[in-house]
Order: C-alpha cells, then structure tokens, then sequence
C-alpha cells in the first residue's frame, strides 16, 4: 500500500460510481459487490489495476487448494498487515502533524478508505484498523482537546458540535456495538473533567456570588449539560453526568443540608427556643429584601419593551428562587406552616414579588403590553413571545384566580380594545362602503382571534370578540346596512351574494343583530313582489282593450316571475343565510304579503289555480317537457302556502279540474295524479279529497259507459238510435252546477230515459240528476251549399232542434220552448247568430240580442271546414265560486267554535278567536269580525251564551 | 218624552185591539177578589189589554207611555207589552203590596225609583228585549227596539242614543238580538261617550263595533258629544 493506491482507489470510486450512473437499471447488491470488489483490489493487493482480475484470481486459486496448499491463513494475515501499514503509513502520521480541533476535524474526515468504508471492509479489517488508531493515537491528546472543547463550551463559547458529535460518534463505533470504548476510553475521563470543573466553579460561585444567584447558576448550569446530552453526547452519559454535577454541587448540597439541619434545629426546640416564626419572617424578608435592592431598581429604569424583558427574567429567577429557598425550608412549610394554617412558602414568595413588584408596577406594564398589541393591530411585527410571557405573569400572580389577569389586564384591555375599534369604525363607517367595512371587520376579528391564541387567555375570547362586534358591528349595525348605495338593500338589488354571505356570518355573533338583516331581506322580497305586482297590474290594464286571453298571458307571466322571485330568494335563505329559519320566516312573510294581494281583481289563489290549469290542460299556452311540468307544479304547490285563502284555491283548482275531465282537455293523466299527490302532502287530504274523487269518478264513468253500450247491443229494441255518452259523477266531489229543466228535444228525452233505465238496473237508491249545461252534441246541419256536423253544447243544440219544426222563432217562443232563464237564452242565440258562425239569422240584424228578435235556420250557411265546433262563452264562474268558498267559510268557522267550545266549555273571547284563527289557518284566514257574527249568530242558535258577569266569556251550551 | 214613532205606532196599534173587556173595573171597588168574567170563553179573558190599560193608567194618573209602565210591566212579570194577565196582576200586586188604588198611587214614585237603581234598571232592559219582541221570534224588530232604547235611554242619559238609531237605521235595518240588545246596555254603562276606553279587540257584538266605525268615520266625537242634550 503506498500513496498510489489512494488516488487509485479515488479513481476507482469514480469509475464506479460513473458506471452506477450509466447502468442505473442494474440492482443495489450488484453495486454493492462492485464497490467491495473495487475496494478489495486498492486496498489489499497492487496499485496495478490492470492485474487485479489476475490477482483476484489468484486469491481464489490459493485459497481453493487442497488443504496443503491452502494460503487462505496467509492470505487473512497479509490483509491484515496491509490495513495497519496503510494506517500506519498514512492515517497516523496525517493525524499526528495536526492540533487541537484540526486534529478532530482530520480524525472525522479520515481517509475515506478507512473510514467511510465500513460496510466495505470485513470485519475484521475494520477491526484491526481502529485497533491500530487507537494504539497508535496519541489517546491523551484527543482527549485533552475534546475536554478543551467542552470547556470552552462551557465557558460560553460557540464550539462546532456537530463535530464533537462525530467524534464521538467514532468512539460509540469502534465499539462494534459494545459501549466498552466510549465508556472506557473517553466518558469516564469526560466525568471526572466535568467533575474537576464544577468543583472548581462551586467553589467559587458560593464565595462570589449571593446565595439566590448561586442558585440560577446552578438551574442554567444544570440546563445546560442536559442540552449538551442531547446535542452531542450519548444518551447513555445523562444519568451519570446528572450524577456527577449532583456529586459536585454537594458543596450546595451540603450547605443546604446544613442551613435545613440548621432550621430543624431551630424549629424544633422547646417553645422559647422555637424560631419558626422568625425564620419564617425572615424567609418572607429575605425575599422582600432582594427584590426591593435588585428587582425593582433593574425594573424601574427601564421602560416599554425593554422593561417587560426585564420583568419575564426577573419573574423567571424569582420562580427559581422560590422554589430552591422554599426547599431548605421545607420544615417550616410541613409542620409550622401546617399548623398554623399561615400561607405556604411558595405562596409567600410568589406574595412577596405580587405586592412589591406586581402591585408596583402592573399599570405601567399593562399599558406597556396595551401599546404593543396597539402596535400589532396597526400592522407592526411585535414579539408576542414577549407578550406571552407577560401575560402568564398576570395568570400566575392570581395563583389559580384569574382575578388579576381580569382585574388589572384585562379589563383596561378590553376598553382600549372597545376605544380603539371605535375610533376605527367611526372613521370606516363614513369612508367605506359597506362590503368594504365588513371585509375589514371579519378580518378584524380573525386578527384579534388569533391574538388570543398566541399571547392572550383563552378566556378572553369571548369577551374580547363581543367588545370588538360590539364596536364594529352592533353600535353601527343600522348605519352600516343601511347604507345608500352599498348597504343591505344594494347587497341584495346586485345580487352581491357573498357580501351577503359575509354580512350573515358577522351579525349572526351579534345578538338580535339578524333581525334587521332579516327585516331588510323581507322588506326587499317584498318590494320586489310588489313590483311584479304592479307591472301584472300595469299590463294588464294596458291590454284591457285587446283580447281577453292576452290579459290571462299577462298573468301567467306574473306566476312565472313570482316562481322565478321564490327560486331566487330561496337560494339565498339556502347559501347566504345557512337555512336560518329566521330567514325562512322572513321570506314566507315578504311572500305572504303580496301572494294575497291579487292582480287586476283577480285573488292570487285563482291566478295559480289558472296557472295550473294552463299547465296542464291540453294546447295550454306553455309547451314544457315532463320534467319541467313536474317541476313548475311542484313550485305552484310552494307558493301554494303563502296563499292565506287556501279553499278559494281549491275552490278554483276544482272549477278548472272539472272543465279538463268533463271536456276531456287534460294533457296528462299522470300530471293530474301527481299535483293532486303534491298538494295532499302540503295541504292534507281534506284539501285533495274531492279532488281525486273527481279523478276517479272519471274512470268509474268510462267503465260506465262501456257497460252502457254493450246493455245497448243486448236490447237492441231499447236503442234509442243516437249515440249517447254519459259521465256518472258523484255529487259531493264536484262544484255545483245550476241543474235547469232545460224542455229537451224529444230525440234527446228518450236517450235520457234509456239511460236512467240502463241505471236503475244496476243501482236502486240513486239518484240521477241531469246537468245538461255541460254536455255537448255533435249534430247534422244540412245547409244548402252542404252537410255540415256541428259541435254545439247541449243548450245550442236544443235550440237549434226547435227549427226543425218551424222556420222562424221569436226570443220568446225560444224561450218558453227551452224553458230557460233569459241570461241563459242570450247567451246561446248570441253564439248562434252574432258570433263567428251565424247558423241563424237574426231580424233585426244587430249585434246584440233582444227579447224582441226573430231568428230563422241561416240555411245559405257554409264554412271551408266539414265540422266546427260553435263555442258557447262559459259563464263568469268568479263570482259564484267566491260566494260559494265564502258560504263554506261561514259553516266552517261555526264548526270550528263548536269544537273548540265543546272542549274548553268556557272560553275568553280573544282565545277562542286565536284557537278559531289557529284552527282554520291551513285552509283560509279567517276575518276576526266575520268570526265575531259567528259567534253572535251561535249565541241566537243557543249553543253558546255570553258568562252573565263578564261579557267577554262565553259559555258552551250542550 | 220621546216615543219613537215606530213605538207609538205600536202602541196605537195595541190599544185598538178590541174585543177585550177591560178587567180593570175591579181595581175601583176591592182588590184581590176578581170577578168571574162572563166572557170565559173568549180568548182574552183574564187579560187586560190596550183598554184596559189605558182605563189603568187614567185609574193611577200615569201616561200610558210613561217609562215607568215599563217598571210596573217587570214588578208583573208581564210577557207581553199592553197586556196583563189576570195571574201577571194579580200576582205583580201582591208583590208590591198594593191592595187599592190609592196603594198604587202612592207605590209609583218608589216604582219610578227603582229606575235609578243600577241594578235594577239592567233588569228591567233585559225583561224589556222579551217583553217587547214579538211572541216567537228570537230577535226584536228594529224599529220596536228603537222605540225602546229611546225610552229605556231617556231614562238612563246616554248621549250616544241618536246616533245609535241613526247608525241602525242607516246600516243595518234588520231585527237586533238579544245579544246586541244586552250588550248595548254593557256599552253604554262602561264606555265613555268619548270612545277613550272602547276596546276594539273586545268581544263587542259586531254591530257594535260597526257602531264605534261610524261614529269615527263620521267624526262623531267629543265636540259635538258634549253639545249633546236630550
């Protein structure tokens, strides 16, 4: 091995590793097998590279002989020799022309080959190269150096640890596992050092030093060599350096030993000799003592920051030296103390520094703490640390109470904080527009949020938010959201959804501070239904003039945007406004207030109940897919609930329900179950009752029917010859309807007659009543020019039959032949002869009709359809509907006070119209006075009377 | 005095009917032995009717019209107004403890007192609702009732008295129940002609508190209450 075989071997390593790059598919154990090969070749045969596969082979041969042959011994020995020669040739002198830290820094880095070749070498290589260093290291002065590291540490200055940690490293390693090495090689050495120092530091520090110094020396010395374990000494050291620096401060030891002997002595003696309480005193004046020569004068001349860094050392040694003093005298605090019931010693020493340095001085580090949280909130880097440990004084002084923290910090704190912010937000409240303020009040408070996480209380929090809400929020709250041109109200109108979203998050905190958001939020709702109103109103009384139909367009656009206003809102109760049920309260009402309002004399109930019936009614004036008539029904059922009169809805829904089931208008059947089904699970299924009563009644009379025809085909004598179509309706289900005894055509009267009698054989006991205002003829007119089928009503046709046997009629004679009313008879000559399609003609020929007309077949009569339908204008069912819901409305108020009367037997007035209110608010909202004539009408009937001594009872008659 | 006209109608009316024999005679010889009527058969025998009552009155120096027949109908229990049963008499007399006319005579002044009795007066309004409306119906025509509450309200000084027949008159025109009847009385006794303390949230009968909107609508108030003589 000479000076060649390093630089080989580096070259080596190059190679090597180059190749490790280039073959980077090839595995770890091949590299591995490379690199010892490599290794092996440097370090143990010739600097000839070229002959090391030669060589290797050689070294396989000689140790692969027969047993004579066999040279592994020698080959194992010559290995052996070449490590200590290379160590000794290279390592040791490289090591011994170097000093003190250098040396170190050389040991640690090593001749790669050596060092960081474990793992490379065998073992035994590896072995008997540290043996090597290690006889032939000059030990002491490894050691020497280590200790003068050490001790300059000690001393205070920077020494390179991590080097020192390598160092040592190399003793726990040459081990091979076994500690023996660093044990016996350096810490034993290391202790005993130690050991001299701090003998030599105790001693001079107890001569030096005060006693309460002479303690924080000892804690920092004490941190100290704990920190120096766990930086670079083996763990294993702690316990025994621990040992040591108890062993060697046995001086302290022994004098605290002495001073407690001394103590017990002197507070055991016989009443005369017993010193307690003067020991206690003094222990009480000794620490009075250094506070007021070293405490406060340190304290009082410094001043802000400065003075709190001061006051957290301070507080930290004071804690020291309590805790040391209170040990020595510890006898006072088990028995004399004990007995006494006089406050401990801890508690003393904590007292002594409360009532001289805290008491003396807590305003003046308060306000130094207030201006620096001042500082911080306006945006300066302030050590909160500090501050932190400031404040952990004022806990610890309570002693378990937070009353200082709250008395003397927080308090004042609280106000500078309330100071403070409304100061700011008188300023922002004017400059700044309101998304702007709230940007900076939630930051605001996330700021002093987090100000309580790092340096305040916890249980400042709450107190501390609320004063800033307080301040930022609640004091400006109206100002803030009523805002001209950014409040609530403009948040809203531009849709400023997360400014809304902000605005609930903040004065949700506030108590009560939702209820203006709220009121604002219903006060918009409602302006903007309102709106639509009044656009409905608007247009509607623009287009009086023009066709009738177009109005009803105008209020199906009003539907449309009153669902389009609830999506909206809704949506914003949902995400701005967290489904608050405040929220949801103020939105129902904003709705209630202009859902009842009505358009253009139209009440709302009969708009939607219009609505639906567009919807669902065949050819209505919205073509929707499926999904989207599901899902418009299941929004007019929604609104359906702001909607006070609930039965004029029904009433109307009915009206329009029948028209499509009787004249076969409606779109779809599944549609019509599936808003009944909706409305049953808003409403109840009282409210849908009759309604799917007529549904079904619709199926019963189709099987009818068919039953009906195939009697007809049995009895074939019995045919009346036309065909005839009956629905069966179950009277209760249905709106009434004027049942007339229309004088029917003779043709006609037999199919009735067919019919009842087609009845009577299936049921006994019921009882048919004909409505022939709804039923429709399809007849024959044979005109000159054609034969054309007419589809007329009943009514019309009956009138028309009359010409069959005259030519010319008069009004009255139409009249007295129908027998109907005369609205009734206007209205159908009306259809007949001035309408679109003049089947008769009219003397004298005017526009409108009069008793005194004449009417003749208008047998000149033709049109280019072979069948047209005559339409006869419905009559206005408005009316009779609302005096209809209005009657139902009398019986239903007067059941209503029955059971409540029969319940309660004697109820005030004001209760029982609250109950009668409660009671029929699913349905409709009743008027207090129509309730009051009800009650009186009751009070004639005797089923209640009046309490003879307070007219405002009443008294359930049974 | 202030008879309605409507009422005096009534009265007249009454008073007309003949075919009833005065029974009154037996109150100028001796009381409490009432002769057998030779008219048994007839359907008013044992009453005293329109003529005879006014034969009464003439005996007992009173107007016919006199509010305090109206005190002396309630001391009889009497059913029906302008008649008296014989039972009704007799029995009404006997409470009083009148036996002769110069009894009755001196008794009208306590009777005509005992209108100023709180008490008693709500008793006898309440008595005059049955006694005044027509046998079978439950509620009293209204120009009866007016008739009534002029007399009954003469009595008891109610400022409000016009305005409530004209208030009647105007808006309602239909027969008045008993409940209204009774609670006029009620209204009138504890609200003030102010309408300071009227309770809009009370349990007034409607036709009350339709009464009270007309009176604010029209401005029917204070001032022109005040004026107000009767």
């Amino acid at each position: 091995c000479d000076g060649q075989s390093y630089r080989l071997q580096k070259r080596m390593g190059l190679h090597s590793e180059n190749h490790y790059k280039a073959e980077g598919k090839s595995s770890r154990a091949e590299i591995q097998c490379r690199g010892i090969y490599a290794d092996l070749l440097v370090m143990v045969l010739l600097p000839c590279v070229l002959f090391s596969l030669i060589i290797y082979r050689c070294a396989y041969t000689l140790c692969t002989q027969m047993p004579r042959n066999d040279h592994s011994k020698e080959l194992y020995d010559k290995y052996r020799e070449t490590i200590e020669e290379h160590v000794n040739s290279m390592v040791l002198p490289s090591l011994k022309g170097k000093h003190g830290e250098l040396m170190l820094r050389e040991l640690v880095k090593g001749p790669p080959g050596v060092w960081e070749s474990k793992g490379c070498c065998n073992r035994s290589g590896e072995c008997c190269c540290f043996d090597c260093m290690l006889v032939f290291l000059p030990l002491y002065r490894l050691i020497v150096t280590f200790f003068n590291q050490i001790g300059q540490e000690r001393n205070g200055e920077q020494i390179d640890q991590a080097l020192l940690k390598k160092v040592l490293d190399i003793y726990v390693e040459v081990g091979m596992g076994k500690m023996d090495c660093y044990e016996k090689n350096f810490e034993t050495m290391m202790l005993q050092d130690s050991a001299a120092y701090y003998s030599g530091k105790a001693s001079i520090w107890i001569s030096e030093y005060p006693y309460a110094d002479y303690i924080l020396k000892v804690e920092e010395c004490l941190k100290q060599e704990m920190d120096r374990v766990s930086h670079y000494l083996h763990s294993s050291t702690e316990p025994k350096l621990l040992e040591v620096y108890r062993f060697v401060l046995s001086i302290l030891r022994f004098v605290i030993i002495s001073a407690e002997s001394t103590i017990y002595n002197m507070c055991t003696q016989k009443p005369p000799h017993d010193y307690s309480q003067q020991l206690y005193d003094k222990y009480r004046e000794s620490f009075e003592e250094y506070i007021t020569s070293a405490v406060l004068p340190s304290l009082r001349e410094k001043h802000d920051e400065f003075m709190l860094r001061e006051l957290v050392k301070r507080w930290s040694n004071h804690k020291v030296m309590v805790r040391w003093l209170s040990r020595f005298f510890h006898y006072l605090d088990r028995y004399f103390i004990a007995r006494r019931s006089l406050p401990g010693l801890n508690e003393v020493g904590l007292t002594c520094f409360r009532d001289l340095v805290y008491h003396e001085l807590n305003g003046k580090v308060r306000d130094a703490v207030i201006s620096l949280i001042d500082q911080e909130r306006e945006g300066e880097q302030i050590d909160r640390a500090l501050l932190k440990n400031v404040l952990d004084i004022f806990v610890e002084i309570g002693m378990g109470q937070m009353d200082h923290y709250e008395n003397d910090f927080e308090e004042v704190m609280l106000k500078d904080t309330a100071a403070y912010y409304s100061r700011k937000a008188s300023n922002w409240i004017l400059e700044d527009s309101c998304p702007d303020y709230m940007l900076k009040a939630e930051e605001c408070l996330k700021r002093e949020k987090d100000r309580v996480s790092h340096y305040l209380h916890f249980s400042s929090e709450p107190k501390l938010l609320e004063k800033v809400q307080h301040e930022l929020l609640s004091v400006y709250a109206t100002q803030l959201l009523e805002k001209e041109h950014s409040g609530c109200h403009a948040l809203l109108r531009d849709d400023k959804v997360e400014d809304l979203s902000r605005m609930y998050r903040l004065f949700w905190k506030i108590p009560r501070g939702l209820d203006p958001v709220s009121n604002i939020f219903k006060q918009h709702v409602s302006t903007e239904g309102t709106a639509l109103v009044k656009q409905a109103e608007d247009a509607a009384s623009n287009k009086k003039a023009d066709k009738k139909d177009v109005v009803g367009l105008q209020e199906q656009v009003f539907v449309r945007k009153v669902i389009e206003l609830h999506d909206k809102y809704m949506a914003y109760v949902n995400d701005c406004f967290t489904n608050h049920t405040l929220f949801h309260k103020a939105l129902k009402e904003a709705f209630e207030i202009f859902c009842n309002k009505g358009v253009s004399g139209s009440s709302s109930a009969e708009l939607l109940a219009t609505f639906c019936d567009n919807i669902l009614k065949k050819g209505g004036s919205e073509k929707l897919s499926d999904e989207a008539i599901e899902e418009t029904l299941e929004k007019v059922v929604k609104l359906l609930a702001y909607i006070s009169d609930k039965d004029l809805f029904a009433e109307f829904y009915r009206k329009k329900l029948a028209r499509r089931l009787l004249f076969d208008k409606s779109a779809n059947d599944e549609h019509e179950r599936s808003i009944l089904t909706k409305l049953k699970q808003q409403c109840g299924g009282q409210f849908t009752s009759k309604m799917e009563g007529m549904v079904t009644d619709l199926t019963l009379a189709k099987e009818n029917q068919s039953n009906f025809e195939e009697y007809l085909s049995n009895n074939p004598n019995i045919n009346p010859g036309i065909d005839l179509t009956v629905t069966v309706l179950t009277t209760g289900f249905w709106p009434s309807y004027k049942s007339f005894d229309l004088n029917l055509p003779a043709e006609m009267v037999k199919c009735v007659e067919v019919f009842r009698e087609f009845y009577q054989t299936k049921t006994k006991h019921r009882k048919l009543t004909w409505i022939y205002s709804l039923g429709t003829c399809n007849i024959n007119g044979k005109f000159d020019p054609k034969t054309m089928e007419l589809i007329v009503t009943t009514y019309q046709a009956s009138a028309l039959l009359l010409f069959n046997t005259s030519d010319t009629l008069s009004y009255q004679e139409i009249m007295t032949q129908l027998n109907l009313s005369d609205d009734d008879v206007v209205r159908l000559l009306h259809s007949l002869s001035c309408a679109k399609y003049k089947i008769l003609t009219k003397e004298p020929n005017t526009k409108t009709i009069t008793p005194t007309d004449h009417f003749e077949f208008n047998s000149k009569f033709t049109d280019k359809m072979k069948r047209i339908k005559i339409p006869l204008p419905p009559v206005d069912e408005k009316k009779k509907v609302i005096e209809d819901v209005d009657k139902d409305r009398r019986y239903a108020i007067d059941a209503s006070i029955v059971r409540i009367m029969k319940s309660r037997k004697v109820l005030g007035y004001q209760q029982l119209v609250m109950e009668c209110v409660e009671q029929l608010g699913r349905m409709f909202k009743p008027d207090v006075k129509a309730i009051k004539k009800r009650i009186e009408d009751l009070i004639t009937r005797d089923y209640l009377e009046r309490d003879k001594d307070n007219p405002n009872i009443f008294r359930y008659l049974a | 005095n202030k008879l309605g006209r409507g009422n005096r109608d009534k009265v007249q009316q009454l008073m007309t009917i003949t075919g009833a024999r005065p029974v009154i005679g037996i109150l100028k010889e001796r009381l409490m032995y009432s002769t057998t009527s030779p008219m048994l058969q007839h359907p008013y025998a044992d009453m005293i009717l329109a003529d005879g009552i006014s034969l009464l009155c003439n005996d007992i120096q009173v107007d016919p019209q006199d509010i305090v027949m109206l005190a002396i109908s309630w001391h009889m229990k009497a059913a029906t107004m302008c008649e008296f049963s014989k039972q009704e008499f007799v029995g009404g007399l006997q409470a009083l403890g009148i036996d002769s006319l110069e009894k009755f005579r001196e008794r009208i002044p306590f009777i005509r007192s005992e209108l100023k009795d709180e008490h008693k007066f709500q008793e006898i309004y309440n008595f005059a609702f049955d006694w005044a409306k027509e046998k079978g119906q439950k509620s009293l025509a209204l120009d009866t009732a007016i008739g009534m509450w002029q007399l009954l309200f003469a009595e008891k000084e109610w400022p409000l008295v016009e305005h409530w027949c004209q208030f009647l008159q105007a808006r309602h025109n239909k027969a008045i129940s008993r409940d209204t009847w009774s609670q006029l009385l009620e209204f009138a006794r504890t609200v003030d002609p102010a309408l300071t303390n009227y309770d809009a949230e009370g349990a007034w009968p409607y036709l009350i508190d339709e009464f009270v909107e007309y009176l604010l609508e029209n401005g029917i108030q204070k001032g022109q209450l005040s004026d107000w003589t009767h």
